[in-house]
């Protein structure tokens, strides 16, 4: 009976396969580990992968770590199994997921870092992606110029130990170490998730220490902080900024309930670790380090971003 | 009718086993890379860790427990265990010692409050959950621990004749537990247990005891994946592990072991571990969406728990 499902099953499997797996020839196959597939700002690099995949005729074998690095290294050995030309790894995890570049460097694989980084840096073919410490510095310098200077902040940050975490409370503090009269009075990881920032925020409010403003170090946070503020009708007296410009949080920044956020250039980031690692598998001279700019996104220059 | 009953039965106690043949046979079909030597130690040593922790959790089911703190308990071991990895610090046997210590105390712990206090283990290792994943945040400030020797990251990533050395301590663990199960006094005391507590206090079986036992168990086991997890990863997270006590349940549940208790077996928990390895490898192999497997990870417990039902 069982052996009837999972055949059922594995034929309904076998099917979604066939229905992909049109007989192409491709110029080369990449695997691909993203640290995690559901949060949107990781499926706008997605998208944009794809489509450069599909314009440079590669053939794309994709996985997500669900936001572990051990996952990612299983991912790695299963792509060094099946041998794919180039390997390109979206790190969960700084520290946890760096076995994979080793890995990879021991088996002679070119391996293209994408968007957050590892520690081994250095041994991947390439990075491409932002400095993420730019956008804490470009968030915490905007809220430092609308505080002319003056106040009480909250940060509300990553997951622990996740290098855009770890980089953009670097950069976060790197401004505000530069305004003596700003007084950062919460500092707390909300997991870049949004109900978590609300709740964060909600209790934070609860303290009945003044807050003037909130610098989250994603949009989503950013947005579940601001929604506790509205429940507390403080939305005229709390400015919150976040970062990575999602559509949602664009249009926050239209309605005037967010100041800002920082665009970081998910579309620019997936396209080139595409073009890169093909540029490095014919022989073409890469750089190692690719940076996209990060940009303030406030209502005025909104519609470029849109 | 009486061969169709036959038929039945034989199913119902095969039919796990032949469910992961012909989930072999189909993934080696639609994927020439399958069954590569390579790729079937990667399944090996993808599917160790969970299969560690998914043999303590088979002895808890057994006693009709459970335990939710194994994921926990990994991510406490493994940091504490770490920080003594650096290098040039201490012997290899200090983190080691300190990680199986943790983990053997936490199921401790789990072990005496439910055998003493008749408490619902769900609750108690609930409650241990939290526990630990709050002592390996405070212990670690929430950054991970990172900078180990080669030794301890060895661990992870060595192999003992073309086997990877995570893959042994799994086939170690799992002959023990085989043996504890079969051959020993204590392994029928835990089916006693599980199969009715009264009956086997009243024939002499020191039941708290034996829950005692199996949830250290548990701990230690939890304590040993978080050793050969950091080791893997070569840093510790205290965010690590989480949602391990689920495919381990998931495992076991698989595997055909009740519940309710009683009634199971380590083999049946192997099993249950490869199909959630083999399906997490084939998925990846024929780059099927992440999420179909979370899906068909659901659908294939969903129809354990039928099929177990129907015994």
């Amino acid at each position: 009976m069982i052996i009837k499902k999972v055949f059922i099953l594995l034929l309904f499997v076998s099917l979604i396969q066939c229905n992909r797996g049109e007989k192409k020839e491709y110029a080369y196959t990449i695997g691909i580990s993203y640290q995690n597939l559901q949060n949107e700002f990781i499926l706008n690099i997605q998208d944009e992968v794809r489509k450069k995949a599909k314009e440079l005729n590669v053939r794309l074998i994709e996985t997500e770590g669900q936001g572990k690095a051990e996952n990612q290294i299983s991912q790695v050995e299963n792509f060094l199994a099946m041998d794919v030309d180039a390997i390109i790894l979206n790190p969960f995890d700084k520290y946890g997921s760096a076995p994979v570049v080793s890995i990879a460097k021991r088996e002679g694989k070119p391996i293209v870092v994408l968007n957050a980084t590892v520690v081994n840096i250095d041994q991947a073919n390439a990075y491409v992606g932002s400095d993420d410490s730019e956008a804490g510095r470009i968030a915490a310098s905007y809220i430092g110029k609308l505080l002319n200077g003056k106040g009480n902040v909250v940060i509300i940050r990553g997951p622990n130990g996740h290098s855009a975490e770890i980089q953009r409370t670097t950069g976060i503090k790197d401004v505000l170490d530069k305004f003596p009269e700003i007084k950062v009075v919460f500092d707390q990881s909300a997991n870049w998730d949004r109900a978590q920032g609300l709740n964060l925020m909600e209790n934070w409010l609860g303290t009945g220490i003044e807050i003037n403003a909130v610098i989250a170090q994603n949009d989503e946070m950013a947005l579940g902080a601001y929604k506790a503020i509205e429940a507390a009708g403080k939305q005229d007296k709390i400015i919150v900024i976040g970062i990575d410009a999602i559509s949602d949080a664009l249009k926050a920044v239209k309605e005037g309930k967010l100041c800002a956020t920082v665009f970081q250039d998910a579309r620019g980031q997936g396209a080139l670790a595409v073009e890169i690692a093909v540029k490095f598998l014919k022989g073409e001279q890469i750089e190692h380090f690719n940076y996209i700019p990060f940009q303030l996104v406030t209502k005025e220059n909104l519609k470029d971003f849109q | 009718m009486k061969n169709t009953n036959s038929l039945k039965k034989y199913l119902s106690l095969y039919g796990i086993y032949i469910a992961f043949a012909v989930l072999i046979i189909v993934m080696a079909i639609l994927s020439p890379v399958f069954l590569k030597p390579t790729n079937l130690l990667n399944i090996l040593r993808q599917t160790s860790i969970n299969g560690i922790i998914a043999i303590g959790m088979t002895l808890v089911i057994l006693t009709g427990g459970i335990d939710l703190s194994v994921g926990s308990i990994l991510a406490l071991s493994a940091v504490i265990a770490t920080s003594f990895a650096h290098p040039g610090e201490h012997n290899i046997i200090v983190p080691l010692a300190a990680g199986l210590f943790v983990g053997l105390a936490c199921g401790f712990v789990n072990g005496i409050i439910i055998a003493w206090n008749k408490i619902a283990p769900f609750i108690v290792t609930l409650a241990m959950m939290t526990i630990a994943r709050g002592l390996a945040l405070v212990y670690t400030n929430g950054r991970p621990v990172i900078d180990l020797s080669d030794t301890y990251n060895k661990i992870g990533s060595s192999y003992v004749i073309g086997v990877p050395f995570p893959v042994v301590i799994f086939i170690l663990i799992i002959l023990i537990g085989l043996f504890i199960l079969k051959f020993t006094k204590f392994g029928r005391h835990i089916y006693a247990t599980g199969g009715n507590e009264m009956a086997a206090k009243i024939s002499g079986v020191n039941t708290k005891g034996v829950i005692i036992w199996v949830y250290s168990i548990a701990g230690l086991l939890s304590g040993l994946a978080g050793i050969v997890l950091s080791a893997r990863v070569m840093s510790a997270s205290p965010a690590t592990g989480q949602g391990y006590e689920l495919d381990a349940i998931a495992a076991v549940v698989i595997g055909g072991t009740k519940l309710t208790g009683g009634v199971g077996s380590i083999a049946g928990t192997i099993i249950g571990a490869l199909i959630i390895g083999v399906m997490n490898n084939g998925l990846d192999l024929l780059n099927i969406s992440s999420y179909w497997q979370l899906f068909a990870k659901g659908v294939i417990i969903l129809l354990a728990v039928i099929l177990d039902k129907k015994k």
